[in-house]
Formats: structure tokens, sequence, C-alpha cells
């Protein structure tokens, strides 16, 4: 297993180096600001997300960091399959992210100190919009189309302190960073009339947020967390002046863990942010999210299920859409416990605003833990 | 659990394979489902042209890649052309390496001169070609009057070529003569004259040395285009010699007789320079137009469609039917009228100017006005416009000039910036610049 090890890096660094940080991940995301990460490694979001805030290769909380016990790097790709119907056009799509990547281990006494990247919020799409425009008094058909392909990611630089086994506070600072390649074509139908426009510009994001989280353990075999996150706004910036700024939501929630038996663990979690204080071009709405999720079995090969649900932050309609996730996965464990390979999938179902989004999300993990 | 390295191997093959996937492109419900802003079309009509001019005396016609022949609707013209001297030896086989020994001439017999016509109205019937022997004084200063004389007492052959195009093989047995299609599009013909010994005369005293005169008349529509040394080859003149092979007499070419100078006269007059625009005509007249266009929509909109606009003051001469073709070439620098136009890209040496073709639509485009209306004469420049966007340093300059110049006789006149009512005019459609990033 030891000479497996490198071979093991070589495929996983094949995978992250093929395809592109970015990817689209719902047609929700493309009104608005974009569509929310899920800060969860593969093992949490193979529960739904409902063991987030208690996995400390997971970014949602800081707190959990002190789960960690040496170093210990983790890298999730995700590849989505979607198909969209919005009541007149049905679509499939397909697309591939690199989200997370998260390195942390303990430094002296109770202290462990964490970072990493993981994506904020999604913003690749590409959209067709075919129509028809009088010029020159004649009829000329088109197809617009409209692209945005790159992500605000997150960097986080956060620390957890266990002031006893029962009590960790977390806190972290976080930078909102990325870009994205905005294009606009359009099309037309006789080219030999009328030449085709092209426009691509890059925009660029910034913004910071701090949080705050607690983790305790008030039973022996019952954990229960707390986290608050404050980010301040989304300033983009396309060719180096301002386009927009949007102010940011403060999220908070709170997640408690039963480990029933060393081979049952159950979970469950809450999240709220209000992300009506954006300003985004559509309909920006508050959201409330929630997870259930179990592990069970060896943690040499877990099997791990989870149902998430709740809503999205932007969508055209009166009401928020929502979304429902249904997830199964499990890991390996290699390399004297060194390496952990996790694989997980999701059903997910959104809708809102007279469209729905069916989709299975594909999720590869690699723990490595030198 | 162990895992084996196969195992791995191909889960991460499987992996990469997931990963190779990506289609994000939806269908958009707009505006619920679609990003912020529309792109617009501005569809519009600019006077930004100014400060157009016209400029004469670019092509002599002694330079020009035709050698025009007219005879009708006013117009005489005739192709006139000066032949060099030949030797009086040659190799009897020149192919062999060991023939190394010339032989002078013991007679000369013929002659046979071969003309190629690049464009002539194939509704022209008994066209005919007379072949006049001139002065070997002509040169680039000689006028129609001045070859008055050889051109009413020296014809040496007459040749229709209507009636040896129909013979079998187009070929005049009994003349020589001979007529074939180069080009059945066009109407190209290869015109071959044949010259007994008197009409040849030659001459020892001045080696051949000989000058001739082209006039052409026709039942209608006399008007033909010889090519020139400049354009695809000049007149081709041989001598045919006999010539002694061992006691035997054997018949070889004698030489073939470079051409010298050649030309052609006319009763056309020079292009008059007014406050319009001239293009054409012999000397060639070129005008230059210069364009003012915004800059917002030169630097940030994208033209997608762009046309010129130019309204003929009259209607162009010439024969019915026919057009008068002219070229507009983006100039590389603003000197007036010596503006260089843009190289041809594939010979960035020559001093040649792009030629008009497929591909090169971003320096030269062609236009055309029919002979005989005055219509509007619209031409696509969109490439070219999108080219000052692209190089917003090169001079937003058009040259026009006729293609071939020094191909028409008579140019065409077209209205300038100082006529209001009918100034060129830039028929514009783009793109403004789409305003992104608003989430």
């Amino acid at each position: 297993m030891r000479r497996a090890l490198p071979a093991l890096l070589g495929c996983a660094l094949a995978v992250m180096g093929s395809r592109r940080l970015v990817a689209q991940d719902s047609q929700f995301g493309v009104r608005g600001l974009g569509a929310p990460g899920t800060f969860a490694s593969v093992r949490a979001w193979s529960t739904g997300g409902a063991f987030a805030a208690f996995d400390g290769m997971s970014s949602l909380t800081d707190a959990a960091l002190s789960s960690v016990t040496r170093l210990t790097a983790a890298a999730t790709s995700v590849d989505d399959y979607r198909r969209v119907n919005d009541g007149t056009n049905q679509s499939s799509l397909r697309s591939s992210r690199f989200p997370m990547l998260q390195v942390a281990g303990p430094v002296f006494g109770n202290l462990v100190v964490g970072g990493g990247f993981s994506t904020y919020l999604y913003r690749s799409y590409r959209i067709e919009v075919p129509g028809t425009i009088v010029i020159r008094g004649l009829p000329e058909n088109y197809v617009d189309t409209f692209g945005s392909d790159g992500a605000v990611t997150d960097l986080r630089l956060a620390a957890a302190w266990s002031f006893s086994p029962r009590l960790v506070v977390g806190g972290g600072f976080h930078i909102l960073t990325g870009s994205s390649k905005l294009t606009a074509n359009r099309v037309f139908s006789d080219s030999s009339a009328y030449l085709n426009a092209a426009q691509t510009e890059e925009e660029s994001y910034d913004g910071l947020g701090v949080s705050l989280s607690v983790l305790a353990t008030p039973a022996p075999n019952l954990r229960v967390s707390g986290f608050l996150r404050s980010d301040n706004r989304l300033r983009a910036e396309v060719s180096g002046f301002q386009s927009a700024k949007n102010d940011l939501p403060t999220t908070f929630g709170a997640g408690i863990q039963w480990t029933v038996t060393p081979e049952v663990k159950v979970a469950g979690a809450l999240t709220h942010a209000n992300w009506s204080v954006s300003s985004a071009s559509g309909t920006a709405f508050n959201t409330t999210n929630w997870s259930v999720g179990g592990e069970f079995g060896r943690s040499s090969l877990p099997v791990r299920i989870g149902v998430r649900g709740g809503q999205m932050p932007f969508g055209p309609g009166p009401t928020a859409p929502t979304q429902l996730g249904v997830s199964a996965g499990t890991g390996f464990i290699f390399s004297q416990g060194r390496g952990i390979l996790d694989f997980g999938i999701e059903h997910l179902r959104r809708t809102g605003g007279g469209l729905t989004e069916n989709g299975w999300i594909l999720m590869a993990g690699l723990t490595v833990r030198p | 659990m162990r895992i084996g390295r196969p195992t791995l191997l191909a889960l991460g093959l499987v992996a990469a394979m997931m990963a190779c996937t990506e289609d994000a492109t939806a269908p958009g419900k707009c505006p619920t489902f679609c990003p912020g802003g529309q792109l617009r079309v501005v569809d519009t009509i600019l006077n930004v042209i100014s400060r157009d001019s016209s400029y004469v005396g670019y092509v002599q016609p002694d330079s020009a890649q035709e050698m025009l022949a007219a005879n009708a609707f006013g117009f005489d013209s005739r192709p006139i052309f000066l032949l060099g001297p030949v030797g009086t030896r040659v190799l009897l086989k020149p192919d062999s390496t060991g023939d190394t020994t010339t032989v002078p001439y013991l007679s000369v017999d013929s002659a046979t001169l071969v003309l190629q016509i690049d464009r002539r109205d194939t509704l022209a019937s008994n066209l005919t070609i007379s072949l006049y022997r001139l002065p070997k004084s002509i040169g680039p200063s000689t006028t129609l009057a001045d070859l008055a004389g050889p051109f009413t007492d020296s014809l040496l052959r007459t040749v229709n070529v209507d009636s040896v195009l129909h013979l079998a093989g187009g070929i005049d047995s009994t003349t020589g003569d001979s007529v074939a299609v180069l080009d059945s599009a066009t109407g190209a013909l290869k015109v071959k004259v044949s010259l007994d010994s008197l009409q040849a005369n030659f001459l020892a005293s001045d080696s051949g040395r000989r000058a001739y005169g082209i006039r052409i008349s026709a039942d209608s529509l006399a008007i033909v285009s010889f090519a020139s040394v400049r354009g695809s080859g000049g007149p081709t003149f041989r001598w045919w010699g006999t010539f002694d092979s061992l006691g035997t007499k054997v018949g070889r070419v004698l030489g073939i007789s470079v051409n010298l100078f050649n030309s052609f006269v006319s009763n056309v007059g020079t292009p008059t320079v007014d406050s319009n625009l001239v293009v054409g005509g012999v000397p060639s007249a070129r005008s230059l137009l210069r364009f003012s266009i915004p800059r917002g929509i030169r630097d940030s909109a994208q033209v997608i469609r762009a046309t010129l606009y130019l309204v003929p003051e009259t209607a162009p001469a010439g024969l019915p039917g026919d057009s008068i073709i002219f070229a507009l070439t983006r100039v590389s620098t603003d000197l007036g009228a010596k503006s260089p136009c843009v190289p041809d890209p594939f010979d960035p040496l020559s001093t040649s100017c792009v030629p008009p073709g497929p591909g090169d639509s971003a320096f030269v485009v062609e236009a055309s006005a029919h002979v005989g209306r005055a219509d509007t004469i619209a031409t696509d420049i969109t490439r070219i416009v999108r080219g000052w966007a692209a190089d917003t340093a090169a001079p937003q300059a058009l040259m026009l000039r006729g293609t071939p110049e020094g191909g028409n006789l008579v140019p065409l006149r077209l209205f300038s910036s100082r006529t209001p009512a009918f100034r060129p005019s830039l028929h514009i459609t783009y793109v403004p610049r789409f305003s992104f990033g608003s989430p």
C-alpha cells in the first residue's frame, strides 16, 4: 500500500488538474450573486452536510478543527449531472469542480490551525437566448449567449482552541476573492450579412468575513456546535472599475451529533443566512437549510447517508426556491490511516419560479495525513 | 482493508473520465433566469467622411496592365508597342548540349504576333484587329494625333477574330492566323497573327526592331483590353527564318522580340479633378476617403455591418452592361496623394498592395459601378472598419483606385463630402458595449 500512495496521489492530481476550478451549480444563481457553496468535505456532504459542523476537513465551522490530531490535507472533487426544466425547455448539463482544499494541524498545546479555500458562490453558467430583430428593414435571427465562468472563493485562516475536552472555541478570518470570465456573444443566422459580436471581460471579486464557533461535548456521546459567520460585502470589478457592490449575509447555525455506538453516528444541523441584505438583481431571500445524516459501520469502510433541504437565496418568484437532497457515500482508509479516499453521491432537486432542477452529484475526496 | 494498486488506478481513471465532461449551456428563460442586461443593436447612417480628395496621374498608359482598344461610343483608343532587336544567329539544336555552333540565317520568311485579349464584349460581332506598322520613335509622349499618318497608310494585316474563332480549331489555314479561347468565363482570347516576309519586313540593319499599332473595329461594342507586359503578358513577336544545316535548309525561330514599350493612345483626355471625386481613367485617378468614426463606436462597440454609400455624379460611360470595377484599400499611412496602401501580407517586401480577393476583406474590397447607371454604390466594408477598431493607430482612410488601374478609359466620378445631399456616407450597424457585472 505504501507503494500505491504515489500512484493514488498522481491520480488525484490528474483528476484535479484536468478540470477547471469552476462549475455551473444552479440556474438559480444566474440572476443573483450565485449559488452558495456547501463548505462540506465529501465525508460531511455524504451525510447531507449534517456532519460538516463536526468535521475538521469541512470549512463550515472553525471549532471542528479540534478533531484534527495531526497534519492533514484534504481535497474535494465534484461532478454534477443536472436536468433543467423551465416548463418550455429541457436541457441536460454537466460540470466539474474542485470546490475545496483544506490543510490543518495542531500547532502547540490545544491549538489547531487550519486554512484553505472553498467555493463561497458558484458563478458559472452559460445561457442561450434566441431572438429576432429587424435591422435595415429585414428580420434577422440571432442567438445571444451569456456566460460566466468562475466563482467567488473563500480563503480561510482559522484556529480552534480546546479549553477543555468538553469545550472548543474556534475563529476564522475569511478573504473572499476570485474572478469570473464573462462573455456575451451574438451570433446571427445570416453570418454573411452580419458579423458576430463577442465581448469578454474579467470580473474580479473581493470581500472579507469573520467566523466564530463553539463545539461542546455535554455528554460523552453527544456533541453540539454553534457557529456564526459575518461577511461584509462582495465588491465586483470589471476592467478595474467597480461594477457592483452587494452586502453579504450573516450566517448562523447549530448542529448536534450523537455517537450512539462507535459504529453508529447520527447528526443534524440547521443554518440560517440573511441573504436578503443583498441588493443583487433578482429577488434575494433569507434562507434556512437543514440536514440530517448518519455514518454507520467500521471507520475503515463506513456507510454514510443523509438528507438536506431548505432554500436557495436567489430566485424570481415571491418565495425562495427550495432544494432537497438525498445523499450517500463511503470511504476507504489506507496506508495505515495516512490516506482516506471518500466517495459520495447525492440526488438534488431544486424548484422555484417555474423551473425545476434535478441532478446527481458525484463526489470524490482525498485526505492525506503524512 | 487493503486496496490494490490496480484498483486505485481504476478509480483514478474513472474519476479522470468523469472530470473531462463539461456542458454548461442551457436555454435561457428570460428575464427570470437570465443575467441582467441585453445586447442591443444600433443601426445608423453617419456622415463621417471628410477631407476626401482626388489625385490624378498614378498609372500612365505605358505602365497600365491593359492596352485599351476602343472604336465605339466616341472613344478611339489604339494599342501601340515597340519591339526590340533579335540576333541573327541561332543554335540549330538548342536542346543538345553538344551543339554549340551558331548558324546565321539564310532568309527571314515570316513572323507571328500573339496578342492576348483579356476583356471584350462577347456580343461584339465581327471584331476585327488591324495591325499597322508604326515609326520606331513611339514613346510615352506619343499621341493619337502623332500617329494619324501611320494609322492611315501603314496597314499590314487585318484579322477578323470572330471569323477565325468559328473556324475548325480556331485556325485559318490560309493565312496561318488562329484564335483560341483562354477563359470562357471572361471571354479572354489568344490571337495569333501571321505575317509573311514582306509584311514582316525584317531589316538586318536594325536587327528586326519594329513598332506596331492596333486598331479594332466591330459591328458594335468595339471595346477590347489587350494584355500588356505589366499585366498578364504583352504582345509576343516571333521571327521565323531559314538556316543551312549541313547543306539542308531548315526552318527555325530566329528570335523572339522583347517588348521595349507598350502603351495605347486615345482621344480621351486626362481626368479632370474638381470638387468631387474621381476614380480610374487614364492616366489613372485615385480618391482618398478619410473617416472619423466616433470613438464610442470605433473603440467600444462592435461593428457587425458597415456599408459605404457612394453616389456617382454621372452614369459611368463605357460598354452597356459592363461595370467599372474599383478597389477600396486601407492605407498604411495617410500621406495624401502618396499614401501607401497596406502591403501584401504574403509579400511584405514588395511595394504592391493587397490584391482584392477572398479572405483579405479586412484590407481591401472591390466595388463596381454599372455603366450607364448612376445608382448609389453600396459596398460592405465591415472588416475594414473592424480593422480600424483593432488597430486604433491605423489611419482611418481608404484609397479608391481602378481595378486594374489604367484599365478604363473613362473615370468614375463620385460626389464628395462637399456635396451635402449626395456625400459619401457610412451605414453602420453595431452592438454597443454590453454592461457586465451587476450580480
